[in-house]
C-alpha cells in the first residue's frame, strides 16, 4: 500500500527532487474497499451500444492492453484490479454513430463511500459516441474514489469521454486515464476536476495511428487546502498525427496544484503537431501553484509548443466590470465562469452543465 | 517541396585537440579516499580550516547518492580519476615567464592576444592549478582585486572564509560535495563599492592531463553599486579515458551591483561536464548569465539565481550544441526569494547526428516575493530525425501577485523561411545556413565580438556541400 500511495503519477522524465513533481504522493490512507450498490449506468441502452459488466472481458483487454502504454503505476493497476467494485466494457459497434451520451453517475454516500472503477471503452472502426462519467458524492469524510479507464479509438472511431469530478470536500480521487488510436481515430477529453480533499489525475493518449488525434480539455479549481496533481501525456507514436492540451484553473485560499502536461513526439511521428496551454488564475497570497510543461522531442520533422500563464485576474476586466455596478466578489465569479464556459460547453448534456455552473457559483461565494 | 534533411558539419575540434605532454610537479594517486583529499590539502598548504572542510565534504560525498534524474553517469569511475594535478611551474604574472609547451597552448587559443586587446585582466589555469594572473595596474589602484584562488586564501583568508562554499554548500548535491574535497585552481574577483570595471575580466581554463579532474573554484563578490564582467572559457583536448569537471561559481552581487558572467564551453568529448554555478543578488542588483555550451560528452549545467533582496534582477541567455555522443542537459533555475524581483530566461539549443539537447528549467516564487515577474523562453531546432531535444521546465509559485509566463517551441528548419530567403534569390543552402546561425543570433549578441567570433567557429557551418 505505501508503495501505492508514494508513486502515484509519474512524469516520463524525472527532473530535480526538490521541486517536488517527479511523483504525487497520497495523504490519505487507502480505506477498506466496500461494495458499491447503487446502479451508476443512468443512460445508454441504445442500439449500437453495449455495456457489460468488465468482468466478462477480461481476454479481449488483455489482448488490446498489449498495445497500450499502462497509464498508471503497476500498483495502481494491480489494486484497482483487484479491489474495482464496479466496472464497465462499454463496446460502440462498428459505423455506429451514437447521438445521445452514455452516462455513468457515481454518488458516493455514507453507505457506499468507497468506490474503486474499472472500465475499457472499445469503439470499433468508424464509430463516435460521448461517454459521460460524473462523480459526485455527499461523505462527510473521508470518502475514497480511485480508477482506471482505458479508451480505444479503432480506425476512424471518434470517442468524446468527459470526467467531471465533483466529489465531496474530505474525498480522495485517485483517476487514471489511457487511451489509444488507430489510424484517423480520435479521442476527446474533457476533464472537470473541482471536488475531493486530494486529487490526483493522469491521463495518457497514445496517437498510434496515422492522422490520429487527440485532445484534452481540462478544467480545475482549488479552494481551502484542496491538493490537485494533474498529469497528462499525448504520444506521438504516428505520422501526422496531431494533439492539444488546454487547461485552465483557479486557485484560491491555501491550495495548491501540480499541473504536468507532456508532449512526446517519438521518432517516426514526423508531420506531427502538438500543442500545449496552461492558463492560472491566482486569488489568494497563499496558494501554492506548479506546472510542468515538458516537451519531449526524438523527431525532427514536428512542431510543438507550450505555453504557461500565470497572474491575478484581468485588472481591466475587473475594473470595467465593477464600473458597472457589479461587486468584487460578483466581478471576480462572473470572469471565472466566462474562463471556464468554453471548457463547459464541450459537455453536451444541459443539465450537467447547470449542475456544475451550480456547484462553481456555491464554491466562489467567498472569492 | 520534398522535405529534405539538413546536415550541418561536425564543429571542427582541431585547435582545441592539440595534446602536450603530460608533465606535471605533483599529481595525486588516482581514486578518493581521505588520504587523497589529505594529501591534497598538503601539497597545497591549506589552512587547518579548509583540511577539516575538505574532509567533511569527502564524508558528505559518500554519502549522497548519484541524482535520480537526468543523464546517465554510469561510466564515471572515481577510482580512475586523478583529483588534484599541480602543473609543472609555479604562478606567473609575466607571460615570458610561463613554460612554452603551456604558454603555446593558450596563444594557440588567443588568450593573451585577447588580453592585450580588449580585456582587463586575464587568469590562465592549466590542469589544476592557475599558471598566469594579470590585472591592469588601474584596476588595482581602485583596489579590484583579481587572483588566483590558492593565494587568494592566503592574501585575503578572512574574506575566503566567510564567503566560499556558503552559497553552494556541499550538501546541494554529490558532486560539489566532489568538488568541496577536492578542489584547487580557480579565480577570485573582488571589486569594491562603486568600482565599474568597464572592460572584461577572463579567465581560461585547459585541462591536459588525460584521465583527470578539474575542480577549479570561482568565488566573485560584486560589492554595493560596482559592475564587472566575467568571462570564462573552458576546453580540453580528447582522450580516450574519461575526464571529469566539477567546478563551482559563486557569485555575490550585493545591493545596486550588476554581474555579466560569460561562459564559452568547449571540453572536449571525452568530458563529463557537472558544474555548478550559483549567483546570490542582493538588493536592486542585476546578474546576467551569457552561457555557450558546446564540448563534453555529459554536461549537467544549469546556474541557478537567488534573487534575495527587492528588485533584483536576474536574465540568463544560453545557447546549446548538441551533436553526435553528446547529452547537453542544461538551463537554468532562478528563484525569487524577495518582492519586485525580476528574471527572464532565453534558452536555444541545437541537436544533430544524434545529439541530446535538453533544457531543464526552474522558476520558483517564494510566498513573500510578490509582484515578481517572470518569462521564460526555450526554442529548440532539431536538425536530423537521430537526434533529441527535450524541454523539462517547471515553475513553482507561492503567492499571486506574480505575472509569471513560459512559453517553448520546438521543430526542424522552417520551409517557408527558407522558401521566402530563396524567393529573395538566397541559395537554398545559404538560407538553411542562415537560418541556423540566426537561431544562435540573440546569444551571440550578447557575447563580447571575440566570442561571438569563437562561438561562430564553434557552430562551424561548413557552407560547402553539407547543408542541404
Amino acid at each position: 500500500m505505501e508503495k501505492l500511495q508514494k508513486n502515484l503519477s509519474s512524469i516520463p522524465v524525472k527532473t530535480w527532487n526538490w521541486l517536488g513533481v517527479n511523483t504525487a504522493v497520497l495523504e490519505a490512507d487507502i480505506p477498506a474497499i466496500m461494495d458499491y450498490s447503487k446502479q451508476p449506468v443512468t443512460k445508454g441502452s441504445e442500439k449500437g451500444v453495449t455495456i457489460t459488466d468488465i468482468g466478462l472481458h477480461r481476454d479481449t483487454i488483455k489482448f488490446m492492453e498489449k498495445k497500450m502504454d499502462a497509464g498508471a503505476s503497476e500498483e495502481m493497476r494491480d489494486f484497482v484490479k483487484k479491489n474495482h467494485n464496479s466496472g464497465y466494457f462499454i463496446e460502440i459497434k462498428e459505423g455506429e454513430k451514437i447521438e445521445t451520451p452514455i452516462i455513468l453517475q457515481y454518488d458516493l454516500d455514507e453507505k457506499n463511500p468507497t468506490l474503486v472503477d474499472d472500465h475499457f471503452i472499445l469503439a470499433h472502426e468508424n464509430s463516435e459516441a460521448t461517454i459521460i462519467i460524473n462523480y459526485t458524492s455527499s461523505c462527510i469524510q473521508n470518502g475514497f474514489h480511485s480508477g482506471v479507464t482505458k479508451v480505444f479509438a479503432q480506425k476512424g472511431a471518434v470517442v468524446h469521454l468527459i470526467k467531471v469530478q465533483m466529489l465531496a470536500d474530505q474525498d480522495t480521487h485517485v483517476d487514471a486515464i489511457s487511451a489509444i488510436t488507430d489510424e484517423k481515430g480520435q479521442i476527446d477529453f474533457t476533464l472537470i476536476e473541482l471536488g475531493a480533499l486530494q486529487t490526483i489525475t493522469g491521463c495518457r493518449t497514445q496517437l498510434a495511428g496515422k492522422n490520429s488525434t487527440g485532445t484534452i480539455h481540462s478544467l480545475y479549481f482549488g479552494d481551502k487546502n484542496r491538493k490537485i496533481d494533474i498529469n497528462y501525456v499525448q504520444t506521438h507514436q504516428a505520422r501526422e498525427s496531431l494533439s492539444s492540451i488546454e487547461a485552465r484553473g483557479v486557485l484560491l485560499d491555501h491550495s495548491q496544484k501540480v499541473f504536468k502536461g507532456t508532449l512526446d513526439f517519438i521518432k517516426g511521428s514526423s508531420g506531427s503537431k502538438g500543442k500545449e496551454e496552461e492558463y492560472t488564475v491566482l486569488l489568494s497570497p497563499t496558494v501554492r501553484n506548479r506546472s510542468t510543461p515538458l516537451m519531449l522531442c526524438g523527431e525532427d520533422a514536428v512542431e510543438g509548443q507550450h505555453a504557461v500563464s500565470t497572474g491575478k485576474m484581468d485588472e481591466n476586466k475587473l475594473f470595467y466590470l465593477m464600473s458597472r455596478g457589479l461587486s468584487d466578489v460578483e466581478a471576480k465569479k462572473l470572469i471565472i465562469e466566462a474562463d471556464f464556459q468554453p471548457i463547459l460547453e464541450k459537455i453536451p448534456v444541459i443539465e450537467l452543465r447547470d449542475a456544475i455552473s451550480t456547484y462553481l457559483r456555491r464554491r466562489l461565494h467567498h472569492v | 517541396m520534398d522535405k529534405k534533411k539538413t546536415v550541418v558539419e561536425d564543429i571542427d575540434r582541431g585547435l582545441y585537440d592539440i595534446k602536450n605532454k603530460d608533465r606535471y610537479r605533483y599529481k595525486a594517486s588516482k581514486g578518493l579516499t581521505p588520504q587523497i583529499v589529505m594529501d591534497i590539502s598538503k601539497e597545497k598548504n591549506d589552512p587547518e580550516w579548509m583540511r577539516e572542510f575538505r574532509l567533511r565534504s569527502l564524508d558528505i560525498y559518500n554519502k549522497i547518492p548519484l541524482p535520480t534524474w537526468g543523464p546517465s553517469l554510469h561510466e564515471l569511475d572515481m577510482d580512475d580519476i586523478v583529483t588534484y594535478v599541480r602543473p609543472d611551474t609555479e604562478m606567473k604574472e609575466k607571460w615570458q615567464e610561463v613554460p612554452d609547451d603551456i604558454k603555446d597552448t593558450f596563444e594557440r587559443l588567443g588568450i593573451p592576444q585577447a588580453e592585450r586587446e580588449s580585456l582587463a585582466g586575464v587568469g590562465a589555469q592549466y590542469d589544476s592549478e592557475v599558471v598566469y594572473h594579470s590585472v591592469k595596474e588601474e584596476l588595482v589602484k581602485q583596489g579590484v582585486v583579481y587572483t588566483d584562488m590558492e593565494s587568494a586564501l592566503r592574501e585575503y583568508e578572512p574574506m575566503i572564509k566567510e564567503y566560499f562554499m556558503k552559497l553552494v554548500t556541499p550538501n546541494d548535491h554529490k558532486f560539489v560535495a566532489l568538488h568541496g574535497a577536492v578542489w584547487s585552481g580557480g579565480s577570485f574577483v573582488y571589486v569594491p563599492p562603486g568600482v565599474q570595471v568597464e572592460i572584461p575580466l577572463q579567465s581560461y581554463f585547459r585541462l591536459n592531463s588525460p584521465g583527470a579532474g578539474q575542480f577549479e573554484h570561482t568565488l566573485i563578490i560584486v560589492d554595493k553599486g560596482a559592475k564587472l564582467h566575467f568571462i570564462e572559457g573552458c576546453s580540453a583536448p580528447k582522450y580516450n579515458v574519461t575526464n571529469l569537471h566539477a567546478g563551482c561559481v559563486e557569485l555575490y552581487i550585493k545591493e545596486d551591483a550588476s554581474l555579466r558572467y560569460s561562459t564559452i564551453e568547449n571540453w572536449s568529448r571525452n568530458m563529463l561536464n557537472l558544474n555548478t554555478k550559483r549567483a546570490l543578488v542582493e538588493k536592486n542588483g542585476s546578474i546576467e548569465w551569457v552561457s555557450g555550451s558546446f564540448g563534453s560528452k555529459i554536461s549537467m549545467l544549469y546556474p541557478r539565481s537567488i534573487l534575495k533582496g527587492e528588485g533584483a534582477r536576474a536574465e540568463f541567455n544560453g545557447v546549446t550544441f548538441a551533436a553526435g555522443g553528446q547529452v547537453l542537459d542544461t538551463g537554468a533555475a532562478v528563484i525569487h526569494a524577495a518582492p519586485y524581483t525580476s528574471s527572464n530566461i532565453n534558452s536555444r539549443s541545437i541537436s544533430k547526428g544524434g545529439g541530446v539537447a535538453v533544457y531543464r528549467g526552474a522558476v520558483k516564487v517564494a510566498a513573500n516575493a510578490h509582484h515578481c515577474k517572470s518569462l521564460v523562453s526555450c526554442e529548440s531546432l532539431m536538425l536530423d530525425d537521430l537526434s533529441r531535444s527535450d524541454t523539462l521546465p517547471v515553475i513553482d509559485i507561492q503567492n499571486d501577485e506574480v505575472d509569471i509566463g513560459h512559453e517553448a517551441k520546438i521543430g526542424r528548419i522552417s520551409e517557408e523561411a527558407i522558401f521566402y530567403l530563396m524567393s529573395r534569390g538566397i541559395s537554398e543552402q545559404e538560407a538553411k545556413a542562415m537560418i541556423v546561425r540566426g537561431f544562435a543570433e540573440p546569444i551571440a549578441k550578447e557575447l563580447p565580438l571575440e566570442y561571438a567570433v569563437e562561438m561562430n567557429n564553434l557552430i562551424n557551418i561548413e557552407l560547402e556541400g553539407t547543408i542541404g
